[in-house]
């Protein structure tokens, strides 16, 4: 549609229609003969609706969300984006169970499920009036076939550890009947958290594709066919994503969604959203900067929603290198940081501080946590003095016996709010005789470099995105340390028995203290000087009504966002 | 002459393929591995490899580099496994939206530059003259961000919030969510009005330019005794220089058309980014950023082939407005 | 009515200090059919004084003080603008210039540019426009029109552009022809064809003709009458055979000294010593004096009228040469006992 519009276009499409008339590189071509038929089957299936769809009241309009960066689309890979995996969960796929406003399990795409007395099994129930936008029935096999391409790890899926209990390959999985699918694992916590996370595809369309080609379909990304509340109309790269409402999807659920469209618009440029917003160009201004936010709060007809999001930021020591292996040394560098300064600075005070890899949002989260390790440079300076770092040329950086200065590079990716902090980090840590030097990378290669077998690196920034369901082994387990996600590559035989422990108890109260004794640990520890957890901004149009944003994600609502008729806008 | 300037054009090939090996080497050996791009916290070392091979990374250096020549010789980018898609695909998404952008820009830049440079050199000297040399070296040395952030406050913030002028124009994009419900007029209508505010930044920008280069060239052009003669014949002032004074004058600006008409592919970045174009330019860096390399040498090849262009259709209009270089053909 | 009438043009051209008077006050008389001979050094004011006529001066080089007047057949071209003024240049009076490859424009054919001029000045349809500059070519004598029209300056020869020029001036049916220095960048051979081809066309057309030299011999030539400029005045005036003749003003006698002509060859060649001054700042007294040959005290004191030589016989006498009758000189060695007056 957008193609055929300007004669110039014709022209581009000559010139390089001459230059690369035989792609046959992976996924060229299939984007035809795949996604023609494909959208085809879903036009012809929605067009059974016509006319039925409900009107009037609350049904009708368009929304538009805009946001920094386009996403990766719908396959199995591109759930590593939290674009995409909200896109996935909430608007264009389905998860077999969803949360509600107090992260309890909902029935989504499963209408009940049922954990075997042993805990080793889990059987859903599917609903059976769920239908993929191109008119087949959602089943039992589809969900079979999702579990098993994602526990292969050509599928490039991000989260396996998910499923890391459960028994390997087809044992896992069991399909009772058509709408009846049975799991079978060892006893382990946390059993239906990796349920919302992960949405489920098309057998009937994806069951031919094999796995390793799967992050290439032109499914993904060219031609998504789902069976959630929205269904994908086109997308232009860069650009937008544009769905529409499903008029198939169960009324049990809600039904179709109330908005006629919904448009994800890629505007680069924060300051550029931030005027779209205000201009009414874009209902939704996703992660809002925290001065936009200020700006926004004083525009009537806009209202900013800040809410807790599963999402920590630390910064990562590396104790392999010989300064850092100190545990004096590491605690005495949180004690200098006085990170009460940092989140009233750089986050404008709406940030939760950490000491501990547990966000605010989850249920093991203490808060009295918080009020450990206080800023307090009189302590970090005798603490370095225990550890043998004394200024002996009193040029204001101590040095080692050897004369060796304490100069640690701290590494991150160019971002705003990571710069800030190093900036005023380095300052507070000079003032303790630590001379911290902020180095910033290029993405890539500050990835390599805090993952890579040789870990060269001192001290990084990292943030992460840990959704409910918490599994530090990874991060600080001593069988992990040669892992990826090792940064600290700390070996500490009690913080391991916590780890193993922690992922086989599924009742909570009998897990919080363990969850206290594990944070504790990481107290004395240290690998991390933890920084905060800061709220998630949107900006949101008030025409846009029943918009709840909370830790669940940005979209999780949209099936009940709303325009009154006279707040519609023709484009 | 053209022969010289099509051999030049030839020649230009294996220099483009040279300039995009480089490029490959380049960014292949750059710190950081493409795949860790996509690592995510709880990701496994297998998952790594299995991205890894599906980038095609997990060969040699040099096979990697065979095949991607082997392939772009038979006119296959590869695939972008950031926007996961063919990189053809990709790229002729984006290519439109620059070359809307940047041709009307370039047609306005040249025709408002040449008009106010031929204005200054005719009335050199004057208050009209100064006045107009400040305006072309404010808009010259000007930050494009910045004047494209500004005319989106006077055109589209204020003139809608604070002025509530009768028209403001759409802060950014190529046009409204949902156009494609529109009627096709309507459609069209929608997509100029997205163009004005780009263009017109691109265009102040680029028509400083023209217009301090077109003032200096008209200003030894106009002191040409061909001038006097033109008048000593009885012409009107105005065919005298728009005539006789232009086609002279314009011989040295199509020397800066050469220069600029790249950014009918290559886009202008910053101007992409702050009105949300999706287009080449904006691509590119994206795909720098994220390390998706074959769009990177696609777009590579594609914008030395463009210089190249510009050269020879450069050459091609020094004959068309100089007959002493066409009749040299020999 | 004279065919062109210049009384006291004084042209200066202003600078940062005072203003180059580079023509001083020229009176010219121009007759229907007549050729006038304007020649002296460059400095002399010459080609200004051509410019002036047509209001061609460039923009900041030079303008035309109030007081002087310039009449083409009674008409004042002073002052003059707009349409008349195109209506006259190019139709009623024509110019040629100097170095007619940069009086050409470089980018359009020669045809083209004559057709131009033919448009603008004649009733004519296109084809017959075509026609008419092409049988201009003819005229000129450049062989093979329909081919050559369509050839840019570059690729004729010195003569054959100063040919097309000539046409050029040619197509509005001039009643006025101003040459200036029409053959110094010829070859000798083709300065004797081009002003062959000047005088053909003042004959048959009955045109006045004004031709601008440095070159006397040039001049005399082709002219009927010569003025001799130095210093933005004239000199020394009078019909051509007389100048020849029997030169007056020592300037004048330089000049001759200075030439190379065909028919006298045995003359040395005697170039005037020193350089013309500056235009901003003439010497006191004549403004030869610091070059002349016979200055006296009075030269350097004061400046000399034009007196009408043929009433100073006895001056004429003092030379010692051929009669000097029917001329206008402005020189101490006329006055006699009279003096200033």
């Amino acid at each position: 549609m957008r193609r055929s519009l300007s004669l110039l276009s014709l022209v581009a499409l000559s010139i390089t229609a001459c230059v690369g008339e035989s792609g046959d590189g992976p996924g060229a071509g299939l984007g035809d003969t795949f996604c023609g038929p494909a959208l085809a089957r879903v036009d012809s299936f929605m067009a059974t609706f016509a006319g039925e769809e409900p009107t009037g009241g609350r049904y009708g309009g368009m929304v538009v969300v805009g946001t920094v960066a386009d996403m990766h689309g719908m396959s199995p890979r591109a759930a590593g984006d939290v674009g995409s995996a909200q896109h996935q969960q909430f608007v264009n796929l389905m998860t077999l169970i969803e949360a509600d406003e107090s992260f309890d399990p909902m029935p989504y795409l499963a209408t009940s499920w049922e954990v075997s007395e042993d805990r080793t099994e889990l059987t859903f129930r599917l609903r059976e009036d769920v239908y993929w936008h191109d008119g087949e029935l959602t089943t039992a096999q589809d969900v079979a076939f999702t579990y098993l391409t994602v526990i292969n790890p050509a599928s490039e899926y991000p989260n396996p550890g998910f499923f890391q209990h459960y028994l390997p390959g087809e044992e896992g999985v069991e399909v009772v009947d058509s709408f009846t699918v049975k799991f079978h694992f060892q006893p382990h916590a946390d059993i239906l958290e990796s349920w919302r996370g992960l949405a489920i595809l098309p057998h009937h369309l994806l069951g031919d594709v094999p796995t390793e080609e799967l992050s290439t379909h032109p499914y993904g990304a060219v031609c998504p066919v789902g069976n959630g509340p929205f269904r994908f109309v086109s997308r232009a790269p860069g650009e937008s994503w544009t769905f529409q409402a499903n008029p198939a999807f169960p009324e049990a659920l809600g039904g179709r969604p109330y908005l006629d469209r919904y448009v994800y618009r890629v505007i680069p440029t924060q300051t550029t959203l931030l005027a779209e917003l205000i201009t009414k160009g874009v209902d939704v201004y996703v992660q809002m900067l925290p001065n936009h936010a200020a700006t926004a709060r004083e525009e009537t007809g806009l209202t900013v929603l800040s809410f807790p999001y599963p999402a920590i930021f630390f910064v990562a020591w590396n104790s392999r290198v010989p300064e850092l292996s100190d545990v004096r040394v590491r605690r005495a560098l949180t004690l200098g940081t006085n990170r009460r300064q940092i989140i009233e600075g750089v986050q404008g005070g709406e940030a939760v501080l950490l000491n501990s890899g547990v966000p605010p949002v989850h249920w093991a989260f203490d808060p009295s946590l918080g009020d450990s390790l206080p800023y307090d440079p009189e302590q970090a300076r005798s603490l370095l003095i225990a550890a043998g770092w004394v200024d002996r040329d009193e040029d204001g950086i101590r040095e080692n016996l050897d004369g060796e200065p304490l100069v640690i590079e701290l590494i991150y990716n160019q971002n705003r709010e990571r710069q800030q902090v190093g900036e005023i980090m380095r300052v507070q840590l000079r003032d303790i005789g630590v001379e911290l030097r902020p180095r910033v990378m290029e993405f890539g290669a500050y990835m390599s470099q805090i993952t890579s077998e040789e870990r060269d690196f001192e001290g990084a920034f990292v943030t992460f995105e840990t959704g409910f369901r918490l599994d530090d082994r990874d991060l600080f387990h001593s069988d992990a340390v040669d892992g990826l996600w090792a940064f600290a590559g700390i070996m500490d035989p009690e913080l391991d028995r916590y780890l193993d422990t922690l992922q086989l108890i599924p009742d909570r109260v009998e897990a919080l203290p363990v969850w206290r004794a594990y944070q504790n640990r990481l107290l004395q520890l240290q690998p991390y000087t933890f920084l905060y957890s800061a709220l998630r901004r949107d900006g949101v149009n008030e025409r846009l009504q029943d918009v709840v944003m909370d830790p669940r994600g940005d979209w999780a609502t949209i099936r009940q966002w709303w325009i009154a008729p006279q707040d519609r806008k023709t484009p | 002459m053209l022969s010289f300037s099509l051999r030049r054009t030839l020649l230009a090939i294996p220099l483009l393929l040279g300039v995009a090996t480089l490029v490959f080497f380049v960014l292949s050996l750059a710190p950081g591995d493409a795949a860790s791009i996509y690592l995510r916290p709880g990701m496994t070392p297998e998952t790594l490899e299995h991205i890894r091979r599906s980038m095609g990374l997990d060969d040699p250096l040099l096979i990697r580099y065979g095949r991607w020549l082997l392939a772009f010789l038979q006119g296959d980018f590869g695939y972008s496994h950031f926007y996961q898609m063919p990189v053809r695909d990709r790229i002729l998404a984006a290519l439109p939206n620059t070359l809307i952008l940047a041709s009307g820009a370039l047609f306005f830049a040249f025709l408002i530059g040449i008009l106010v440079g031929v204005l200054q050199a005719v009335k050199e000297g004057s208050f009209l003259d100064s006045v107009l040399s400040g305006v072309t070296l404010f808009f010259y040395s000007m930050p494009s961000f910045w004047l494209a952030l500004m005319l989106i406050l006077f055109f589209s913030l204020s003139a809608m919030k604070l002025w509530n002028w009768p028209f403001s124009f759409p802060v950014s994009g190529i046009q409204s969510p949902g156009a494609d419900l529109l009627a096709p007029w309507d459609q069209f209508r929608d997509r100029i009005h997205h163009l004005v505010l780009p263009t017109l930044t691109l265009t102040l920008i680029l028509a400083g330019g023209v217009a301090r280069y077109v003032r200096t060239s008209m200003l030894d052009v106009i002191r040409q005794d061909y001038i006097r003669t033109a008048r000593a014949k009885g012409l009107p002032e105005t065919r005298v220089i728009m005539k006789h004074g232009l086609r002279n004058g314009l011989i040295p600006v199509v020397t800066l058309f050469g220069v600029y008409f790249p950014f009918l592919l290559s886009g202008t970045v910053l101007i992409e980014y702050v009105f949300a174009w999706p287009g080449m330019g904006q691509l590119m860096v994206e795909s720098i950023l994220r390390k998706d390399l074959p769009v990177v040498l696609a777009g590579t090849f594609l914008f030395g082939g463009m210089v190249v262009l510009g050269n020879l259709l450069a050459d091609l209009l020094y004959g068309v407005v100089d007959p002493r270089i066409r009749q040299s053909d020999g | 009515m004279s065919l062109l009438e210049i009384q006291k043009l004084r042209t200066h051209i202003r600078t940062a200090g005072d203003d180059a008077r580079a023509v001083d006050g020229v009176d010219l008389l121009l007759e229907e059919g007549e050729s006038v001979g304007l020649v002296g050094e460059s400095g002399s004011g010459k080609t200004l004084l051509a410019l002036s006529i047509l209001g061609l001066l460039p923009e900041g080089g030079g303008a035309i003080l109030p007081g002087s007047s310039i009449r083409f057949r009674g008409e004042e071209l002073v002052g003059m603008g707009g349409k008349r003024l195109r209506e006259i240049r190019g139709g009623e009076v024509a110019m040629i210039f100097q170095e007619p490859m940069t009086s050409l424009n470089p980018v359009f054919s020669v045809g083209n540019q004559i057709l131009e001029a033919v448009e603008l000045h004649r009733p004519l349809n296109r084809d017959a426009a075509k026609e008419e500059m092409l049988r201009l070519l003819g005229e000129v004598g450049i062989p093979d029109p329909e081919a050559r029209a369509g050839d840019y300056p570059h690729q004729l020869s010195g003569g054959m552009r100063q040919r097309a020029m000539i046409a050029m001036a040619l197509a509005g049916e001039p009643s006025l022809l101003l040459a200036d220095e029409p053959t110094t960048a010829l070859d000798v051979t083709v300065e004797a064809q081009i002003l062959q081809l000047l005088k053909r066309v003042q004959a048959r057309m009955g045109m006045g003709l004004l031709l601008i030299s440095h070159d006397l011999n040039v001049v005399s030539r082709v002219c009927d009458r010569i003025l001799i400029l130095y210093g933005g005045k004239v000199v020394e005036a009078g019909p051509t055979q007389k100048i020849l003749d029997a030169p007056i003003h020592p300037y004048t006698r330089g000049l001759m000294g200075s030439r190379l002509s065909f028919d006298d060859r045995r003359r040395t060649l005697r170039p005037i010593p020193g350089e013309v001054p500056e235009a901003t700042d003439w010497p006191r007294g004549c403004r030869f004096h610091p070059r002349c040959p016979e200055v006296m005290d009075r030269c350097r004191r004061e400046e000399p009228r034009l007196l009408p030589g043929t009433e100073r016989k006895g001056a004429v006498e003092v030379q010692g040469g051929a009669p000097g009758g029917g001329r206008d000189v402005r020189c101490w060695l006329l006055a006699g006992e009279e003096g200033g007056a």
